[in-house]
């Protein structure tokens, strides 16, 4: 089972916050917490155990760097920390396949959108919202994002398995996620109370 | 023509593209044609769906648990990041910086989008002897100083193959008398001595060196460093050895003149120590 439970997630909101103020025993706290999820990440996006380790040190180390960015208004800490990981890991991915120059390690935390109230998710029945959103997809939608997000595959490796042209892949891994990202922002608007 | 709609289907298309990690290089160059901030906006929405995608994907498989060695890997980097941070507001303080204490003080230029893992090591290193220095040369300001005393208690509490072995003098011979001990962790590579009752050298003359015989390694020894005993009584020393140690049989202490040597005549061994390996 997933290690971070999000029906838990008030006890756990303050993490960042301590280790951003640096408070003794904070990081370990922090690596406690987080190293099953980012573990996981980091060996289906890595493409050896040895990599997988560097790339884990080099997220936490990040983690640290960038935890009083974090805002619990916005997300819940594992998909902050979730954000961090797989930013880094397809920065890293994109250095070792020697294809594209890199921006999203770029990318500034501050810079939320204008409208960011309007995506603020209520963090206890995220999950179950995801689950909704994901349920609303066709069915090779959602197995293309699952060997995507979830399994770290490439989309030219998910090309092959499926015996899909690499374009459709794209373009319904793209769309997939547009399609998803929009209804989770949808649950967020009503959540908050917002109107769209 | 910049385009600034986060309507625009094709921007939500690029962010999307971005954060599932497949552009290619037209698209990136194509990306120049958004407005930055609203690009990247857009490209951070698009990574908090995919985040989310993946924690629930996630909850319905068990989880992989991460090795321990890497843990403690992580904790021994995690303490020398919170030395660089405190000795670096440390720094800020002394020369009236504004900035506030209670945030993280990191150099951009050394953060990991640019470093590879060996960097990061070596900035940690540098790190970790910056804050030694400042605990030396700044008394009486907020920056916190580990004694050797309490890392080594660290080690020993938080290795899980920490060996220890007593010094005995191969010259003497003296069962019974307390003349300190080795510690050592193969798993984190770090490893202090305990030494009582060595007398204070001259280094302008001679230097005390450490050497570990690692027999599954090769048959020299490795040098562990070379050191002073500054004062009478007992020296906690660090353990710096030069190449990786697996499984260490013996550790031996040589005089040898300042600075060390490469190959040494063992002629002068006041203290060694033995792992008795079962």
């Amino acid at each position: 089972m997933l290690e971070v439970d999000e029906s838990t997630s008030q006890s756990i909101e303050s993490i960042l916050a301590q280790v951003a103020r640096r408070e003794p025993g904070s990081l370990d706290f922090c690596i406690e917490r987080y190293s099953n999820l980012v573990w996981s990440l980091a060996r289906r996006y890595s493409p050896s155990q040895t990599d997988a380790e560097d790339a884990v040190q080099d997220i936490f180390l990040e983690l640290w760097q960038k935890a009083d960015r974090f805002n619990p208004a916005m997300s819940a800490e594992s998909t902050f920390v979730t954000m961090i990981a797989r930013r880094r890991l397809i920065d890293r991915y994109r250095k070792l396949s020697r294809t594209v120059e890199t921006t999203s390690a770029e990318t500034d935390f501050d810079e939320h959108p204008a409208s960011s109230a309007s995506h603020r998710v209520e963090l206890i029945d995220e999950a179950a919202k995801a689950t909704r959103c994901l349920d609303s997809l066709v069915s090779n939608q959602r197995d293309i994002l699952r060997r995507s997000i979830h399994e770290g595959k490439s989309h030219s490796q998910i090309s092959a398995e499926l015996e899909m042209p690499l374009g459709s892949v794209k373009s319904f891994a793209r769309r997939g996620l547009i399609q998803l990202r929009q209804c989770m922002e949808r649950f967020s608007v009503a959540g908050s109370g917002v109107a769209s | 023509m910049i385009v600034s709609d986060s309507n625009d289907f094709r921007l939500q298309e690029l962010a999307a593209g971005a954060s599932l990690g497949d552009l290619s290089e037209a698209e990136m160059h194509e990306i120049k044609s958004y407005d930055p901030k609203i690009f990247q906006a857009m490209v951070e929405r698009s990574e908090e769906a995919a985040a989310r995608t993946y924690l629930t994907f996630q909850g319905t498989v068990p989880t992989e648990l991460m090795p321990t060695e890497l843990t403690l890997r992580l904790k021994n980097m995690a303490r020398s990041f919170v030395e660089e941070s405190l000795s670096k507001e440390g720094l800020d303080s002394n020369a009236g910086s504004a900035s506030s204490p209670s945030r993280p003080t990191v150099t951009p230029t050394i953060g990991p989008s640019s470093m590879s893992l060996r960097e990061i090591a070596a900035w940690l290193c540098v790190a970790a002897s910056v804050a030694f220095a400042l605990s030396i040369s700044l008394p009486g300001k907020m920056v916190r100083s580990v004694s050797l005393q309490e890392q080594r208690d660290t080690l020993i509490a938080s290795a899980p193959d920490i060996i220890r072995s007593a010094w005995e003098s191969p010259a003497e011979g003296t069962p019974g008398i307390d003349r300190g001990e080795v510690v050592w962790s193969s798993v984190a590579q770090q490893g202090f001595m305990t030494i009582k009752g060595l007398p204070v050298n001259d280094a302008t003359r001679e230097q005390y060196q450490l050497w570990i015989i690692d027999p599954d390694r090769d048959k020299n020894p490795v040098d562990g460093g070379v050191f002073d005993i500054a004062k009478s009584g007992e020296s906690v020393v660090q353990i710096h050895a030069k190449l990786p140690v697996g499984k260490p049989t013996l550790f031996a202490i040589t005089v040898e003149q300042p600075g060390g040597v490469v190959v040494s005549d063992q002629k002068r061994m006041p203290l060694l120590a033995k792992i008795i390996v079962n």
